[in-house]
């Protein structure tokens, strides 16, 4: 009787209704816990981790730096959902639920409200933010500036695709590795991606991670400039996917990527996804998506690929690693007299804060010989029954580093990253994951790469037809399956462990026959003629027209 | 104003006659080399240093193995009572990409100021747990930035995560009696009234000790303290 007293009194101190508890213990403590500390049974299972309530800290907010976020903030989240997290959207409960479970979770941080009742900043104090301005190319290219200035470069990169200097060291507070937002892709941005959004995450801050607040330092005016100079990265579509991709005929074929022709081709773009058929799997795929074009001149197939990886990585290589708050002390592996004090302290540490890397690696994948309808083999690297040709690149490192100043940029050389060169494609023959090999007698393979400030662009070149049985027969007209792999070697990624498309298609489109002028030409002088005719024989009717309508309506009277 | 310039000469008074606790903290063990921090992520950072390099600061020693970097405080055996807040601010820099002091202490309320005088972007990710942690963007737009403790705690990390290995501290105190060792692993805390204290000295890595020390009127007495390396 007494706990049943407490119990309700609690209810009603803090809010927390029947509804609230009904909907928390039934779709949150799953990964919030019971009580809200993040410690939910499949909390292990998620990546990020759920959020800790009793912390009082909060990411997505409206509110100003180190204060909690206003209600709406936390109904957005909930309605919404985050994405590229295991949060999910709960809008389809309903209003009234969402609303329910946002109150219920406050006494899980009620000390926070509290101590910031006592202080003033509660409620929180939204942070600043005029109102938006109508955007144009200066407001874009002065956003531009203050991005550089401001040094979100030296983790969003120079171009804004995750790679500065500092983006694969950065930790959260819970001392996870964690990656700065790729400013290309808007619409997996957390914490959402409308102008509005995008201000407010540099405003406020991302409470919890290396995200600052610049409330301070940037002014608004300043900070909607610079909204606007990301907004522009993003395209327009979200998500963007492509059924196909169209290889236009070409009297001469590009020599460069940077031919105009492939200003006038189509951009194809495929989403890729991590690996999840075979052990190892892939839980966290780095290259989400492929854009490609395509070209041929009836004898030659040249493909652009692009994709983005914020690490350049190749064989024998090694990379910064998120800089955990281990128990590491800093003492150098010399220069002690009896270093063996530290060693056996610190036996299971590593001494370098650098990590071996493996080799980032890209393949296309296609049948093997001619394809036969609407038949595709299976999408892992095929099977014992149906082979796969792989056309597949490797990291050696075999490539010449650009300096920035070749662009014309200087000021900001630590966040240029360039390297170009010709490559080696191997030609492989594929019956499952773990049956691959190389492909004899195989048609040769041109490649070109090109790694500039987090993405990677390779331009292949190969026969449409010949080689050995094992070659896919490119011709044109025909529509022929590929499908795409991308490894990250900075994430260990190898072998199975990748990141991967489902099937998509190449068509290669036909030259024109030149029979088709001379049809074409005698269809529409055939229908001149009948129109010539039809019209001839209407007017003679018409003239003979009263002598024939009475025995008509005669006709119908009777 | 006549009240106020009594108030002030009776604190100074205070301040000279008063009891103090002074000593020397050391390291008990072979001195380390430190890593040599690698900054050429950042060539603003990386710059700053033409001749020796800046050192990973876990450990800082001087001659004699004295340690530097400890936060020294009187964890017990203060009167019940509120003590003034200074009105000079506490200041941390961000200077060579190194934060200047590595640990400093500061008064409840009083004024901390955060400083950024390199030529680059630091963020001061203040992770507090009583006081309201913030995460604030220093670009060379900002570069100074006013913050204040409302709580007591002990002690608070502060880390730039676009220099991952720029880490320092913050101990807030209720009352004024505290001290940071110099590379001489001298400190001083003083005015404080006849009574039994226990001193407490806080290392990043090797966590707090403490001892009782008792003074009479206007005595100074000298506690020392060692730390070593903790066995497996």
């Amino acid at each position: 009787m007494k706990v049943l007293l407490v119990l309700s009194v609690s209810l009603l101190l803090f809010g927390q209704t029947d509804e609230g508890t009904a909907v928390y213990d039934k779709y949150c403590s799953q990964c919030h816990g019971d009580q809200g500390a993040g410690d939910g049974p499949a909390a292990d299972f998620v990546d990020p981790k759920p959020r800790d309530f009793t912390t009082g800290v909060f990411k997505f907010r409206s509110t100003q730096s180190g204060q909690l976020p206003q209600e709406e903030d936390l109904i957005r989240v909930v309605r919404d959902g985050i994405p590229g997290t295991s949060m999910p959207a709960f809008g389809h409960i309903g209003d009234a639920k969402v609303n329910a479970v946002v109150k219920h979770i406050q006494p899980f941080y009620q000390a926070t409200i509290d101590r910031d009742k006592e202080e003033g900043f509660y409620p929180p104090q939204v942070a600043e933010t005029g109102n938006p301005p109508k955007i144009n190319d200066a407001k874009i290219a002065h956003g531009r500036e203050v991005y550089l200035e401001s040094g979100c470069g030296d983790c969003h990169g120079y171009q804004g695709r995750a790679d500065g200097p500092s983006a694969l060291t950065l930790v959260d507070d819970y001392d996870a590795a964690i990656l700065p937002a790729n400013l290309h892709r808007g619409w997996e941005f957390r914490s959402g991606h409308s102008l509005e959004d995008i201000f407010k995450a540099f405003t406020t801050g991302i409470s919890g991670t290396p995200m600052a607040s610049f409330a301070d330092a940037i002014s608004v005016d300043d900070r909607w400039d610079l909204a606007a100079y990301v907004a522009s990265l993003s395209s327009a579509e979200e998500y963007p996917t492509s059924p196909q991709v169209t290889g236009a005929l070409v009297d001469e074929l590009p020599q460069t990527m940077d031919d105009e022709i492939w200003d006038t081709a189509q951009k194809a773009y495929f989403p890729l996804t991590g690996q999840m058929m075979w052990d190892p799997v892939n839980t966290h795929p780095m290259i989400r998506s492929v854009s490609v074009r395509a070209v041929h001149d009836g004898t030659k197939l040249v493909l652009l690929c692009e994709w983005d990886d914020p690490s350049y990585s190749f064989e024998g290589a090694s990379a910064p690693e998120a800089a955990s708050d281990d128990d590491d002390w800093g003492f150098e592996e010399e220069g002690s007299e009896e270093e063996g004090d530290f060693d056996d302290f610190f036996s299971d540490e590593e001494e370098s804060s650098n990590v071996s890397v493996l080799p980032d690696q890209f393949a296309i994948q296609f049948p093997t010989g001619i394809p036969a309808d609407n038949e595709r083999p299976y999408f892992v690297m095929g099977d014992d029954k149906n082979a796969v040709n792989l056309w597949r690149w490797s990291h050696d490192g075999s490539l010449t580093a650009v300096e920035a100043a070749a662009d014309g940029q200087t000021g900001h050389q630590n966040l240029w990253t360039e390297f170009v060169g010709p490559v080696s494609i191997s030609n492989q023959i594929a019956k499952g994951r773990d049956k691959v090999s190389e492909n004899s007698e195989a048609l040769e393979i041109k490649g070109q790469l090109h790694y500039r400030n987090g993405q990677y662009r390779l331009m292949l070149t190969r026969d449409l037809q010949g080689g050995s049985d094992n070659d896919i027969q490119l011709e044109p007209g025909r529509f022929v399956p590929m499908l795409f792999w991308a490894w990250d070697g900075h994430r260990q990624d190898s072998d199975a462990k990748a990141c991967i498309s489902s099937w998509y298609f190449l068509n290669l489109e036909q030259p024109v026959d030149k029979k088709v002028y001379v049809k074409t030409a005698a269809a529409v002088a055939l229908t001149l003629l009948f129109l010539w005719w039809a019209t001839r024989t209407a007017k003679r009717r018409a003239l003979e027209a009263p002598e024939q309508s009475n025995p008509q309506s005669e006709e119908l009277a009777v | 104003m006549k009240i106020r310039v009594i108030m002030m000469g009776l604190m100074l008074t205070s301040v000279v006659f008063a009891g103090e606790i002074t000593g020397v903290v050391k390291w008990d063990g072979n001195a380390p080399k430190m890593k040599a921090l690698k900054m050429d992520a950042d060539p603003v950072c990386a710059a700053a240093y033409t001749g020796d390099a800046a050192r990973a600061e876990t450990l800082v020693l001087g001659e004699g193995n004295t340690m530097a970097n400890i936060f020294v405080r009187i964890s017990s055996g203060l009167a019940d009572k509120t003590y003034p807040t200074p009105s000079e601010s506490a200041v941390m820099d961000q200077k060579g990409c190194v934060y200047h002091p590595h640990v400093v202490g500061v008064m409840v309320d009083q004024t901390f100021l955060f400083k950024n005088s390199d030529d680059t972007l630091h963020n001061v990710n203040v992770k507090a747990k009583e006081n309201r942690g913030f995460n604030l963007g220093m670009p060379t737009s900002l570069r100074e930035s006013e913050q204040k403790f409302t709580r007591e705690e002990l002690m608070i990390e502060v880390k730039c995560n676009v220099h991952p290995w720029m880490k320092s501290f913050i101990g807030v105190s209720s009352h004024p009696f505290f001290d940071v060792t110099g590379e001489d692993g001298k400190f001083a805390i003083k005015g404080l009234d006849a009574g039994t204290y226990e001193v407490e000295v806080w290392h990043e890595k090797l966590g707090t000790s403490t001892q009782k020390v008792t003074i009479t009127k206007d005595e100074s007495k000298a506690v020392d303290f060692s730390f070593s390396m903790p066995s497996k």
